[in-house]
């Protein structure tokens, strides 16, 4: 049962998709996470990106902007003022992005489950590809979930950003229930 | 004099940006490259707690807490604890009370080297961060060593601590304490000597000692300003009114000032960690409360107040006889320093001194907004 | 650590308070602290006073709490003096249904937050403070959230969507028994040749 949790390293060459593998190749190996810390989570990146835990042997640093990043991590609760942001963000991302939903707020609400301010689910607003469980995870579990989408992005199986542009109507409408004063601008690609 | 007539461009140093301290926005006007007004927006991080917390018994109130303030959660902990039990009347064994202050030490190490990351950071030293961060994690280790996890702790509760130190414990702390002050040389050639820090620090986001009392600042700002006071020294708590420390006082009031009343404190947190452990009583670490889940606070309201690595951390606890709080309201150093102070002192500064000036007032916006 | 001389002892402030503002009620709570009860109007002439002329600098916070039952808002001005080493906590009493109140934002520069985050999350107007902007919630169009008559679980129930929960219908303590190959207390494991020996 538990050889589940473990990822599968020779399921990675699946069938065959061409330039697409050797592009998917090079991505996942220099995914760049955008500089934003969305909420508790983010004290324990720093440490992920130090000397200590080195994400950065496997490729994977901080960027600045979101026109130049690859993975927004969204670490931990989301409140209504900063998902109209991560929104924003997520859409000025370049295609083809990767959302990582961190700690257990993002899950089902976590311990704000009865707060008025944050949201329970955030799939139903952007699209995730992998989940982070923990309150907070530890830098190891960081790595895990990095690994872990990057075997999904070879498989082929990161698809958020599709999904989001296939279903647009659906995460919309979901956006402007919690989100009152609409003011985003059209999502372009 | 910044000249009024001229047009102003609209900065929005927003919730996404590598420069600021955590997830806050400052609006800025600028002329030129010079700021010449300053709005701080908050809110991107408002649960609700103190909402959430009249909702949850006493009891349940104590691990969620520690998350008011993300970098350094122990002083939540130990005022929430402090408050209650001054409501209640619980008197706490000796031994708890050394225990939280070793905590609570800890805990302002690794606040201020994760601190030294950030200024330095904000000044484009990237390799101060990389050292301090990777410091940290070794006191971030004890941590997890003795209650289990290594950034939200919940180890401190009304009635004392949660469990007794492991064995062998003393030696690993007494081991990383020695290690951190041989690092301090290397810290000093790199930031607090360097002459670009320096020259790059001196002069900028000076606070008006006049005026200090009027702005409301606290902690090591206000000691930079010329004040010596401290929390620990004024309201003396836990086991502080037995260990011996310094409180540094400087004139100059602008954040070279700052970063040396910090770096002039680790040492002496440093001192005060080695003076717990070889003066810790023996004895019991908690004594009982009622069965948590009938437990009713007598009525009455407590203000406690602690000093973080930031400031004088402040909790206004009302209970009024049930078994649910009736208004716990937690008040952070930088409710005071990241709003109306920050907004002041970005007038007239570089728009590439404003990250340098929110690290150096300490600004963390999840205490600010709760 | 030497203490710093103190100028003047909690009973010496009570007594100064008392003496200079008859209708309010002072006491001495414990070493360090002192409990005004005051009449709502005079608030700003007392902290005027005791920033002034008997040394209380710091303005340390600013509190409201909600008394539903009694229709009232308490608001709560904590003051600390460096020179005496003393809190006095001023607690005043507003009405409920049209809480209106006067700003000492002229005496402390940061009470405009505390003021501005009360103002947002009770609904206190604080006449003579200009920044009543919305503070912590963007687009709030309902009750003052700290309200006791606002009900938080209600609203997060009309407004967000629960993840619906797992459904299992295996034994977790079953299953990691299974998974390591060991004895797991408790009923009989299924399927297993003991549950066949109880059957026989």
């Amino acid at each position: 049962m538990h050889e589940n949790l473990l990822p599968k390293w020779d399921e990675d060459v699946p069938e065959d998709r061409g330039l697409e593998l050797v592009a998917d190749w090079a991505r996942k190996h220099s995914l760049w996470v955008i500089a934003y810390g969305t909420g508790c989570g983010a004290i324990e990146v720093p440490p992920t990106m130090t000397s200590r835990y080195d994400a950065e042997r496997f490729g994977i640093t901080m960027m600045a902007t979101p026109r130049q990043a690859d993975v927004i991590l969204v670490t931990g609760y989301v409140t209504v003022k900063t998902l109209k942001r991560i929104i924003r963000t997520y859409e000025q991302m370049q295609d083809p992005k990767y959302v990582i939903g961190f700690g257990s707020c993002p899950i089902n609400g976590g311990m704000y489950w009865d707060s008025y301010n944050t949201i329970k689910q955030l799939d139903l607003y952007i699209p995730v590809d992998t989940w982070i469980a923990g309150c907070m995870p530890r830098p190891e579990s960081i790595i895990q979930a990095l690994i872990h989408l990057q075997h999904k992005i070879q498989r082929g199986e990161a698809t958020g950003w599709k999904r989001y542009r296939e279903n647009l109507e659906w995460y919309r409408a979901n956006q402007r229930k919690v989100i009152k004063n609409w003011n985003m601008p059209d999502y372009n690609w | 004099m910044i000249a009024t007539t001229k047009k102003t461009t609209k900065l929005f140093l927003g919730p996404q940006h590598p420069g600021i301290t955590g997830n806050m926005m400052v609006e800025l006007d600028v002329q030129g490259d010079t700021v010449v007004r300053a709005r701080t927006h908050v809110g991107y991080l408002h649960r609700g707690f103190e909402k959430l917390m009249e909702e949850r018994l006493w009891i349940q109130c104590f691990p969620i807490v520690c998350r008011i303030c993300v970098p350094e959660p122990d002083p939540n902990e130990e005022n929430f604890a402090r408050g209650v039990e001054e409501i209640a009347g619980i008197e706490i064994p000796e031994r708890a009370k050394w225990i939280r202050t070793l905590v609570l030490e800890l805990s302002r190490l690794q606040a201020y080297l994760l601190w030294m990351g950030g200024q330095a950071g904000s000044i484009g030293l990237y390799t101060m961060p990389q050292w301090t961060v990777g410091d940290r994690d070794y006191i971030l280790d004890l941590f997890e060593e003795l209650t289990g996890g290594r950034v939200y702790h919940m180890y401190i509760w009304p009635g004392g601590v949660r469990r007794d130190l492991p064995k062998g414990f003393r030696d690993r702390v007494l081991k990383v304490m020695d290690y951190l002050e041989s690092r301090l040389p290397e810290y000093d050639r790199l930031l607090f000597e360097n002459a670009l820090f320096i020259k790059r620090a001196s002069g900028v986001g000076v606070i008006d000692p006049s005026r200090a009392m009027e702005w409301g600042v606290v902690g090591p700002p206000l000691r930079a300003a010329g004040f010596r006071h401290d929390t620990r020294i004024d309201d003396p708590y836990e086991a502080y009114s037995e260990v011996e420390f310094v409180v540094p006082t400087r004139t100059e009031s602008d954040v070279y000032a700052r970063a040396m009343i910090r770096r002039f404190e680790f040492e002496q947190s440093i001192s005060i960690v080695r003076q717990v452990l070889d003066n810790m009583p023996e004895g019991p670490v908690y004594t009982g409360i009622p069965n948590p889940f009938q437990w009713r606070v007598p009525p009455g309201d407590a203000y406690v107040r602690t000093e973080s690595a930031r400031g004088e951390f402040a909790y206004y606890v009302v209970s009024d006889g049930s078994t649910k709080p009736r208004r716990v309201h937690a008040r952070g150093p930088a409710y005071v320093h990241g709003v109306t102070l920050l907004e002041h002192l970005l007038e007239g500064a570089n728009i590439a001194d404003v990250s340098m000036i929110m690290n150096s007032l300490g600004t963390c916006p999840p205490e600010i907004e709760r | 650590m030497s203490d710093s001389v103190k100028t003047l002892s909690e009973e010496a402030i009570a007594e100064a308070i008392q003496k200079t503002f008859h209708t309010a009620e002072v006491r001495v709570a414990r070493a360090r602290r002192i409990e005004v009860k005051l009449r709502s109007d005079l608030l700003p002439p007392l902290a005027s006073n005791l920033k002034h002329y008997l040394g209380f600098e710091h303005l340390s916070h600013i509190s409201c709490v909600d008394w539903l039952e009694e229709g009232e808002f308490e608001l709560v001005y904590l003051l600390w003096s460096y020179t005496h080493r003393v809190i006095v906590a001023i607690k005043i009493r507003i009405p409920r249904d049209n809480p209106q109140f006067v700003t000492i934002k002229p005496l402390w520069r940061h009470a405009e937050t505390y003021e501005r985050e009360i103002h947002e999350m009770y609904g206190v107007d604080f006449e003579g403070n200009e920044n009543l902007t919305p503070f912590l919630l963007e687009d709030w169009d309902n009750v003052p959230p700290m309200r006791r008559d606002f009900d938080t679980r209600r609203y997060v129930e009309e407004t967000y969507e629960w993840r619906p929960g797992r459904e299992e219908h295996f034994v977790p303590r079953q299953v990691i028994a299974e998974t390591w190959g060991e004895r797991w207390w408790g009923d009989t494991v299924r399927g297993s040749n003991e549950e066949k020996a109880d059957q026989t």
